[in-house]
């Protein structure tokens, strides 16, 4: 008994001993560390939750100073992670914000620690909004299991749900999308056999039966106007096709698809007749900030499935008037990406204006399966379009959402390991010029290479979002309103 | 021991053998599935995880009493313990209230659940949560003080609610029920009406209260499913009935008992004997009825596949034709396996529709489905029903045939950063662990990839065209697939068989040619059947045939094939089956590719 209590004893002061106390490197590197998540030399809001991280490789301990401005500095070591104490991040974020921090990792390998060189961690002054809210669902093909639309306080590592689909049994939740980033002004889908689209505006709930006699489909691809008092939706008939080729899985197609206005004050959908045309497929709107202009994409009709791989996307505008609810008569080209043989899809403009931000394919509209697909900046003053280079991977970056301050965005990534999307949020400074993007922090940094769930359609919110689950059951029960259409 | 004890004991010892033969002997692969559709993982994660939801302990024991079903008789042998101890605490229970005089009614929630399990919905969790239930009861009722068991029964209504979930109901009535019986009992001194009925609402409130409270507060989930729990069903859209009144079963037995033994001993003698047959009745109606063993059946097909018993499955089947459609699936798939399908596809009265089951968006995809597309090369295909199947699962449990599955197929098609996330958690599982541990020795290595005997295999099978799947136009999809690997014999029997079945000669002559690089030692049987019929329809053999020997035997049958039919047999199906019912020339004349004779 005695022996056993000695032997833990020593046990004990040994760990105490290699993991703690002052680390004097062995071998001093000139290589910047390989982190996951990639921390190294990335911009970050001042308000953001710590950067937890791990080091690759095999080590037995690993070491990290963070030292900001004013002699505040944290120092953290473990055996497997660097989990920064969440307070003593918050001080130093603040009291180093418009500056960067300097980040020392040291792992100790075989006995001997090795440090490698000093990284920066840019804090910025410009602020970040409240949190994200994305849909996780498994990167499946058709069919569907537990799903749900959450929300992550940035600041945390809060998760909390906004809807799942197990509390409407046998349904799919999608497409959620706010006015601006305004938690009080939100729409997503349900669907299934008890579905509906859910509108929430200025935190009243209505559920909304979409599809009319002139619309090929139910309300799909939402963007908010300005005011509030419009949102624009695409109207999708979608099909999926599977390929055996390697490399690629599924492409999602539409066969028909057009875009109307929905006028929430009047329950109506508006549509033109320049918007719903059978020979061009439209997908995609999106309001401009002054809410005077509707962005959306624009294809050539061609026969589906069997030339999924011929269908391209131009990205293009027509006037709205919010004051009567009614469009121009001409449509306009902004990018023409038929030209270069590829294809746009989610054109984004930034809150003030300056740009648009879009995912470039080879072809189709449904990135999220295509390798290739980059985040495109169009400059609206310039005209001139640009690849972000500063944020594209090898592989695919899809969605993208702004900041309420034009200055953050939000897009989704399959870098990590082709399959699963993961949120990276970057900065983009005054000259447009975007930093490089950092992986939504995680308390635990085992965190995605556990989840198998994708994270679908990020977008920033600017508060808490109150959705009441048994209101929306309520309401998809006996409460549901007819949308109608108006030409 | 007297005979009453004699007779408990025989009929206690005859209904768990019962038990144990029935899973073991009639129903082991609905046992072997239930084990394939979960993904039970050993770590103190995985059991916190379900700790964190009412009936979350129940699943975890479920769960972990079910990864031993991948041995047939250890499931049986589980299964036939957690009914016997229903059964068992039933009868300890009314031992305890009412004396040693045995019942038979304390069968009846045992063999309601026996025949719940065979139905792949309800899963051994809430078995498990009703013995624990029962049993729960009893030591409720060794409480001698009632305050202290009324203490005991408002602790363990929550305790037993958040562990076991929707049993907890039982639990709670059961306690009410035998207060009942305790209180207007002769021998009890306690005034039975208001300090009964005190204890019988706050009971019943605080049952109430309790699901309510945590649906409010700490539950992100239906109404149904707070008081419920998912340990019993796989769907939340419901709570079936017949769990309910299992739930109900044992308080009724208990006020029912104490009724009974009101009566005079020789009418409970005439109750017991009646009730007695009625039992017997039921279970014999109930093993007619209520098990699908049709359905037992594909599930041995499907397991077999699963254990790549090939030589198994066409046993089987010449024991008794296949007739489902997953056991035709794993017929064709075997012979294909085993080179036999060009010899013997005609042996086995085969259609069209023996070779993929068609994708589809409604129900489950099942564990089958992606089989024969993996052992052909259509890894992508294979992958993507492998993840519709994890995808399909009602209760979004993993399946771990399906998980091993698309772990393969990460590996064959070099998607190592997705295999690693597959084997991880395959790794946490205690019968899986060793397999995902050296699948991990593939990672990141194509060089040993193409070494090994069936992944190296598969990858240098995989198409270099671009197509993508149409279930309507699976002959195009081989054809691609042989056209990137021309060795693909499997492949090349898949398309031939196809054409053969749709009695496409023109087809089957044109792609005849490649039988010359799939190294068959002599023309197969069912390919030189078919040129033996081609023969009879022409009147000159063409060179290029003549290069393809027919066998002297082949000859010589089709001659006697044309003699029967020509002498009556064309209007004579039977007679011509009986003597050629494995040829092709028979398939010809007498069957239609959708199966009609």
């Amino acid at each position: 008994m005695s022996k056993i209590s000695i032997f833990h004893l020593v046990f004990f002061l040994g760990v105490l001993v290699g993991c703690g106390g002052k680390v004097n490197p062995g071998d001093v590197s000139k290589e910047k560390p390989k982190l996951f998540p990639d921390y190294v030399d990335v911009t970050i809001p001042s308000t953001i939750a710590p950067l937890n991280f791990k080091a690759q490789g095999d080590y037995s301990a690993i070491d990290a100073v963070f030292e900001g401005k004013a002699g505040k500095s944290i120092r953290v070591q473990d055996s497997k992670e660097i989990c920064i104490p969440a307070s003593d991040w918050s001080e130093l974020l603040e009291a180093t914000k418009g500056d960067s921090l300097k980040v020392t990792v040291s792992v100790k390998q075989h006995d001997r620690w090795k440090q490698y060189a000093s990284f920066r961690i840019h804090v910025s002054e410009t602020p970040i909004d409240y949190g994200l809210v994305y849909r996780l669902i498994a990167p499946g093909y058709e069919v569907y299991s537990k799903m749900g639309i959450y929300q992550r306080n940035l600041s945390t590592f809060d998760q909390s749900p906004v809807v799942e689909n197990t509390l409407i049994p046998g349904s799919c939740v999608n497409c959620h999308s706010f006015k601006l980033t305004d938690p009080k002004n939100m729409n997503f889908h349900v669907r299934g056999k008890k579905g509906g689209t859910i509108l929430i505006t200025d935190g009243k709930m209505n559920a909304l039966m979409t599809k009319t006699d002139k619309t090929m489909s139910n309300f799909v691809y939402p963007f908010w106007h300005p005011s509030g008092n419009y949102l624009a939706y695409s109207v999708n008939n979608t099909h999926q096709v599977f390929h055996e080729e390697k490399g690629k899985r599924v492409e999602v197609g539409d066969v028909a698809s057009d875009v109307v206005v929905y006028d929430v004050k009047k329950n109506e959908a508006l549509g033109t007749k320049l918007l719903m045309q059978d020979s061009i497929f439209e997908t995609f709107p999106s309001f401009s900030p002054d809410g005077k202009s509707l962005y959306f994409c624009r294809a050539a009709h061609k026969k589906m499935p069997d030339k999924y791989n011929e269908v391209r996307y131009n990205l293009c505008r027509i006037a709205f008037n919010p004051e009567n609810g009614s469009f121009g008569d001409k449509i306009d080209t902004l990018f023409n990406a038929t030209a270069i043989n590829k294809s746009v899809t989610f054109p984004r403009p930034s809150p003030d204006g300056k740009y648009i931000m879009f995912t470039l394919v080879d072809y189709g509209n449904f990135s999220i399966w295509h390798k290739e697909a980059d985040l495109y900046l169009l400059d609206l003053k310039t005209g001139q379009t640009r690849c972000i280079d500063e944020v594209n991977s090898d592989n695919t970056e899809s969605y993208h959402s702004w900041s309420s301050n034009s200055r953050w965005f939000v897009f989704s990534s399959r870098r990590i390991d082709g399959l699963y999307t993961r949120p990276f949020i970057a900065y983009l400074d005054e000259n447009g010029k975007a930093r490089k993007p950092f992986l939504l922090p995680q308390a635990n940094t085992d965190y995605y290479d556990q989840l198998l769930y994708s994270f679908n359609i990020p977008e920033f919110v600017s508060g808490k979002v109150e959705v009441d689950p048994n209101q929306v059951d309520q309401l998809l029960d006996s409460g549901i309103k007819k949308v109608t259409f108006k030409q | 021991m007297n005979l009453k004890k004699y007779i408990s004991s025989f009929v206690s010892t005859a209904f768990f053998a019962m038990l144990v033969v029935f899973w073991e002997f009639f129903y082991p692969n609905h046992l072997i599935q239930k084990e394939q559709m979960q993904l039970f993982m050993t770590d103190w994660d995985y059991f916190i995880q379900h700790l964190s939801v009412p009936g979350g302990f129940a699943t975890y024991l479920g769960e972990f009493f079910t990864q031993f079903f991948l041995f047939t008789m250890a499931g049986a042998w589980i299964v036939s313990i957690v009914l016997f101890s229903i059964y068992f605490g039933v009868k300890c229970l009314l031992r305890r209230l009412f004396g040693s005089r045995f019942s038979l009614l304390a069968f009846v929630p045992a063999i309601a659940y026996l025949f719940l399990l065979c139905n792949d919905f309800y899963y051994l969790s809430g078995a498990i949560a009703v013995s624990l239930s029962v049993w729960a009861v009893v030591g409720y009722l060794k409480i001698k003080s009632p305050a202290s068991r009324a203490v005991v029964g408002f602790v363990g209504i929550p305790f037993l609610y958040w562990f076991l979930g929707g049993a907890y109901v039982l639990f709670g009535i059961s306690v009410i029920a035998s207060e009942l019986v305790i209180r207007f009992s002769k021998e009890s001194g306690l005034n039975p009406m208001k300090s009964l009925v005190l204890y019988i609402a706050a009971c019943m409130i605080w049952g109430v209260a309790i699901p309510l409270f945590a649906h409010r507060f700490l539950l992100l989930d239906t109404l149904l499913q707070s008081f419920a729990s998912s340990a019993y069903y796989k769907f939340t859209l419901a709570f079936p009935i017949y769990l309910k009144l299992i739930f109900a079963s044992v308080p009724a037995i208990i006020l029912l008992h104490f009724v009974f033994l009101k009566l005079s001993e020789k009418i409970r003698l005439i109750m017991q004997l009646g009730f007695g047959l009625m039992l017997i009745g039921t279970l014999f109606l109930g093993f007619k009825k209520v098990p699908v063993f049709a359905e037992e059946k594909e599930m041995m097909y499907s397991n077999l596949v699963n254990k790549q018993d090939w030589t198994e499955i066409i046993k089987q089947a010449e024991r008794e034709l296949p007739k489902g459609q997953q056991e035709k699936l794993a017929l064709t798939l075997a012979l294909g396996r085993t080179g036999q399908l060009s010899s013997r596809l005609f042996a086995f009265s085969p259609t069209q529709s023996d070779f993929f089951i068609p994708y589809k968006v409604h129900g489950m995809a099942p564990l089958i489905a992606n089989e024969p597309y993996f052992y052909l090369g259509f890894v992508n295909f294979s992958q993507m029903l492998a993840m519709e199947s994890i995808d399909s699962s009602p209760d979004a449990v993993m399946p771990v045939r399906a998980v091993k599955r698309y772990a393969e197929t990460c590996i064959i098609t070099g998607q190592y950063d997705v295999a690693v996330r597959f084997l991880t958690l395959l790794k946490r599982t205690l019968f899986y662990r060793n397999w995902a541990t050296k699948a991990s020795e593939y990672l990141y290595n194509d060089e040993k990839v193409k070494a090994h005997p069936l992944w190296g295999k598969l990858r240098a099978s995989q198409p270099k065209d671009e197509f993508y799947y149409q279930s309507d136009q699976m002959d195009a999809m081989l054809f691609l697939l042989l056209r990137s690997n021309s060795q693909n014999r499997m492949a090349y029997e898949y398309l031939m068989s196809s054409y053969l079945l749709q009695k496409d000669l023109d087809k089957f002559l044109e792609f005849l040619p490649l039988v010359k690089s799939m190294n068959y030692p002599e023309l197969p049987l069912v390919f030189q059947e078919a040129l033996a019929y081609t023969r009879t329809l022409l009147t000159d053999w063409p060179d290029a045939l003549k290069a393809y020997p027919i066998s002297d035997n082949v000859s010589k049958r089709i001659e006697l094939y044309a003699n029967a039919f020509n002498s009556g047999g064309n209007k004579n199906a039977a007679a011509m089956k009986q003597s050629f019912g494995s040829t092709y020339w028979y398939y010809v004349h007498f069957s239609e590719p959708n199966g009609k004779n």
